[in-house]
Parts: C-alpha cells; sequence; structure tokens
C-alpha cells in the first residue's frame, strides 16, 4: 500500500510522531475517560485560562463539566507519587471560549506531564521533547524560556512595596511596552534604577548566553534562585544542537497562577501565534495536596493543517466506475487486486464531482479496463 | 516580504511621513487611487491600508508582520500583539464628558453612551460606580445632548466638538496615541528587520 504517514494530516502526523517518541522516553498515554464534576473545575478555577466551562447535568442530576483542561484532572488522578516520576502524555480536545468569536471552541491539544520530585535531568527532558515537537512542525522554530521567579521576584520585591499597579505592570511586560511600563513605574514613585531592571528584565532577549545581563538585575533570593535553575538549564542544553533555537524571554508569562520556575512557550515560523507552552507547576500539585513538583507542556494541534496544506495531487490513484448489473463480489476482487499493487482506489457506478484521480477503469463485468472520461 | 499594516486616514499621513524620513518609500500613499495593498519591491516591502481599528487584527493573525494603531483600540480589542513603541503621533485624550450643567446622581447607575465599551466598563469598575452601556457607533455628543446618556466615554483630540455642543471634560481616563505594534510570531523569526526599524524610528521621534 502506498499509504504513509505523510498522507496524514498535519496534526494526525505530529500527533502520531509525537507519542512515538514520548513513549521511547517511558511516557504513558493518559486517557479522560470520564467527565468531571463541574465543581472541581470551579474549585481549581483561579489554574483554568477562563472561568468559564461547558457544564451539563447528568442522568442523576449531578453537575458535569466538558474538560476544559486536562493537566488538572491528569493531577487529581495522579495515585501515590512517592517515589521516582510519573510520566504521562495526552491527546484530548479541551473547551475554551474563543476570543474572538465569543462562543466555546474544541481545541486539540497534545501534550506531556511529569509529576514526582523533578530534578535536573526531568527539566532537561521535558524541554528536550517540547524541543522535538516543535521541530516536528518546522525546523525553523523557536522556543523562549523564561522563569516565574526572575519576573515575579522583581515584581514582589521591597522596591515595589507599595506600588498598586502590578497587575498592569505585567501586562506590560507580556506585550513588551517599554513605553508604557517606564510611565506607570515613574508615576508610582518607584525608583529610576528598578524602573532600569524592569526595562532590562523587558529589553533581554537572545540565546541563553545572555544569562549574564540577568544576573545584574538579581534584588533578591527568589531571583537569584530562578537565576541558578536558569544557569543549570542553559549548562544542560549547551552542546545540544538547539541551543540557538532556545532564547530568553522574560515577557513569556503563561499564567502566574498556574506556573512556577521554569516556564516556555514555543513558536514556529508559519503560525503568527504561540503553539507550545508549558513549565512547572509545582502550586498546582501542592493545591492539590500533592507534594511534589510537576513540569509539562501542551502542544495546540488545531488549525494545523491550515498553515500546512496538504499537498495530495489526486485523491485516489484509480477510479473504477461500474455499472449496476455487475456482479459485487467480482467487482471488489478486482478493486481488491489494485490496492495489493499498493495504489489507492475508488470504486464509483459514476464520477464523483470534485475529486482528482489519476487513472480511470471502467469495470465490464470480468475485467478493468482503461477508460477515458 | 515584510508586511506593514497601516490605518487609513489621517493617521496615515503622519506615518508614511516618518517612514519616508527613516528611508522608506511611501509616495504610494500620494497616488489617489483606490489600491489597498501597495508593494515597495526594491526594498521587499508590503504595505496595507485598512480601517484603523483593523489593525491590529492583520497583525495578531501575522498577515502584516507589524502595524500601526492607536491605543484606544489595542486596550479596547486587547489583541495578543507586542507593543513596541510609542510613535508620538495621532495623540489625543480618552475622556468622560459631560453637558457643561451635568451634575451626577449617585442614587442610579450611570448611563454612559460609548464605541469603547470595554475602556468605559473597565474604567467605572475601577471607580466601584455601577453603569449601564449604550453602546455607539459615532457621534457619541448626541446622547447626552438628547438625553439617552448621563455622560460619553471618547477620544478628544482639540475638544472644540464638545465645546460646540456645550459640553465639557468631567474626567480624563488615560493619553492616547499611535503605537507600533509586532505579531508574536514575526517578531520571533525577523526581530533583526523589526529592531532595526525601531531604531532607526527613535532617531526621528522625538
Amino acid at each position: 500500500m502506498k499509504f504513509d504517514i505523510s498522507a496524514l494530516k498535519k496534526d494526525e502526523q505530529v500527533a502520531l510522531t509525537m507519542r512515538k517518541i514520548f513513549e521511547s522516553f517511558g511516557y504513558r498515554k493518559y486517557k479522560m475517560s470520564r467527565f468531571e464534576e463541574y465543581g472541581f473545575y470551579m474549585d481549581y478555577k483561579s489554574f483554568l485560562p477562563s472561568d468559564r466551562v461547558i457544564s451539563f447535568t447528568d442522568i442523576d442530576g449531578k453537575l458535569l463539566a466538558l474538560k476544559p483542561d486536562v493537566t488538572l484532572s491528569i493531577v487529581k488522578n495522579a495515585k501515590d507519587l512517592k517515589d521516582g516520576i510519573e510520566k504521562l502524555y495526552y491527546v484530548e480536545n479541551v473547551y475554551k471560549p474563543d476570543k474572538n468569536s465569543g462562543k466555546f471552541k474544541e481545541i486539540s491539544q497534545l501534550g506531556l506531564e511529569a509529576m514526582g520530585d523533578v530534578d535536573d535531568y526531568t527539566t532537561l527532558e521535558v524541554i528536550n521533547l517540547a524541543v522535538k515537537s516543535l521541530e516536528e512542525l518546522e525546523d525553523d522554530f523557536v522556543l523562549d524560556i523564561s522563569h516565574i521567579g526572575i519576573v515575579m521576584g522583581l515584581l514582589e520585591s521591597e522596591e515595589m512595596a507599595g506600588c498598586g499597579c502590578k497587575d498592569k505592570v505585567l501586562e506590560y511586560i507580556v506585550s513588551k511596552n517599554v513605553h508604557d511600563l517606564e510611565k506607570t513605574l515613574a508615576s508610582e514613585g518607584v525608583l529610576p534604577e528598578t524602573i532600569e531592571k524592569f526595562r532590562k528584565l523587558v529589553t533581554i532577549t537572545g540565546s541563553l548566553k545572555s544569562l549574564g545581563e540577568v544576573e545584574k538585575i538579581v534584588a533578591n533570593e527568589e531571583m537569584e534562585r530562578g537565576y541558578r535553575e536558569l544557569v543549570s538549564v542553559a549548562k544542560a542544553l549547551d552542546g545540544s544542537g538547539c541551543e540557538n533555537r532556545i532564547n530568553l524571554d522574560f515577557s513569556i508569562i503563561n499564567d502566574v497562577n498556574y506556573y512556577c520556575g521554569i516556564i516556555f512557550q514555543g513558536y514556529v515560523r508559519r503560525i503568527p501565534h504561540m503553539v507550545l507552552s508549558g513549565g512547572r507547576y509545582d502550586k498546582l500539585l501542592q493545591k492539590l495536596g500533592k507534594r511534589v513538583g510537576a513540569i509539562g507542556f501542551a502542544l495546540i494541534l488545531d488549525e494545523l493543517s491550515a498553515y500546512y496544506p496538504e499537498e495530495r495531487i489526486v485523491d485516489a490513484d484509480a477510479l473504477i466506475l461500474y455499472d449496476d448489473a455487475v456482479n459485487p463480489a467480482v467487482l471488489y476482487r478486482a478493486a481488491e487486486e489494485l490496492t495489493f499493487k499498493g495504489l489507492k482506489v475508488r470504486v464509483e457506478n459514476a464520477v464523483p464531482a470534485d475529486i482528482k484521480v489519476g487513472k480511470v477503469y471502467k469495470f465490464n463485468g470480468v475485467k478493468l479496463e482503461e477508460a477515458n472520461v | 516580504m515584510f508586511n506593514i499594516a497601516l490605518p487609513k486616514g489621517r493617521l496615515a499621513e503622519k506615518v508614511a511621513k516618518i517612514l519616508a524620513q527613516i528611508g522608506f518609500d511611501t509616495s504610494f500613499l500620494n497616488d489617489d487611487n483606490r489600491k489597498l495593498v501597495f508593494s515597495d519591491t526594491k526594498n521587499q516591502i508590503s504595505y496595507f491600508l485598512v480601517k484603523p481599528s483593523d489593525v491590529a487584527i492583520y497583525v495578531e493573525r501575522g498577515v502584516a508582520d507589524i502595524g500601526v494603531v492607536g491605543k484606544d483600540i489595542l486596550l479596547e480589542d486587547r489583541a495578543d500583539v507586542y507593543e513596541l513603541m510609542d510613535l508620538n503621533i495621532g495623540k489625543c485624550r480618552m475622556v468622560v464628558a459631560a453637558k457643561n450643567n451635568f451634575r451626577e446622581n449617585k442614587e442610579r447607575p450611570l448611563k454612559v453612551a460609548t464605541k469603547f465599551v470595554n475602556i468605559a466598563s473597565e474604567y467605572y469598575s475601577s471607580l466601584n460606580r455601577d453603569i449601564e452601556i449604550i453602546k455607539l457607533n459615532g457621534s457619541i455628543e448626541l446622547a447626552p445632548i438628547l438625553n439617552m446618556s448621563d455622560v460619553i466615554v471618547d477620544i478628544v483630540e482639540t475638544g472644540t466638538t464638545l465645546k460646540e455642543n456645550n459640553m465639557k471634560v468631567i474626567a480624563e481616563i488615560m493619553p492616547i496615541s499611535a503605537r507600533l505594534i509586532a505579531n508574536k510570531t514575526s517578531y520571533k523569526f525577523k526581530k533583526d528587520i523589526i529592531d532595526d526599524l525601531i531604531g532607526k524610528l527613535r532617531e526621528v521621534i522625538k
């Protein structure tokens, strides 16, 4: 059969290849088989991107919800996380409100989670798997990396005590808006040295080699810890071959309620928005009463086929036309014979509209004859 | 090819002037025709002229790498883009205005007529003031004159329209000006071009 993985749509291809890669590193597939209770999501809504979820009433009157997120239920269902690290991956659809249409949207996601005693090795493994996922989309990719501790450390530092505009400041960092950031901080009476640190934080971009610049703005223990973690990641990635595709960028905040520690976001040239996001999310595990760490990421599979159109030349190699009088069993055998030769066949009693085929055959009741249609 | 989305109208001329100052060929803007896309093949740049409120959409979706858009529209639409520079042109203010003899009745929700629903809601929720929004698309000043609303939230440049209609500014929400925005992916992959452009712009903009 000629059919191979390249005949699939891009999202299917990526899902299949990445499953193989995740499995080869010992990650097991997680399948969300049940609906979660609506109350569960409401209890943890600060960990969700939106508190609006699709809810419905089950036969027994219980209020259930369609999954807005997979990680929450993976963490909830993770058993005893005492020894080693639980390594899981998933391919699931989630349901979230879409900003543009104002309606719910189904989003297909591929994700990976490692929960337990997350150490430098686990962090490196997960970052490398994120890189492989981006590579699977296209060779021209960028993985931006940041540390929540550095951003929040500066925002919550003593120098910022009494500043009532922290949400605004975060917003400006995310949009790399230095002009409004400086103006707002100045109007709040923040010292020029501190404003300069924020300006640096936003403008530092480039390879992990620019980490030296980060050291200069370290103002407290939390930032120091973040800086040291980034240094060890940089060291581990040095010489991996992808270090020039991994950039520092402190404007990637994802979600400060959810993440802590190392965070990252992936971009590929052809897609105008972020396609991969992830990082450490120990806070969520703590909230669920698990005293261990966790790191993971999700790749958005949606709309991939719009950006990577299929290069399919024909829908079928052979179109077999027949009239109703023929013996179906004989016709089937003739068609099957062509598939054995590796051809894709389409059997029809009339030429379908909007189809592109290689050769056209007519079935004369006994065998196939080439025809000109 | 590098794609730039520019807002049609008054702002376009000002932006074209600045771009010309840093060596871009923007002569196309003087052509009096209805073309929407202009290519500067020498420098590999395409310009799109779009409705000012649509610039952020073109940039967010990556059709344009960068664009010029008013801060009012950025705040109202909350586009997911980088806001890289304040161009200091198209300056005006987002204000609350009312009739000259207006006195607020705090016993009921304030009726606010505006084009900027999100900005108005956010402003009043920061003041803890209950409001009723009346969404209009133009001639906002008419609403208080006809007693349809108590106040308006709108952008004011000189204040002439307000004065002519016996109205005044009663609160300033924020200053507005045109901003240079960039698509997030474009900024990752065309950073050199964009940073170079910003560097040159900084030299001509005070």
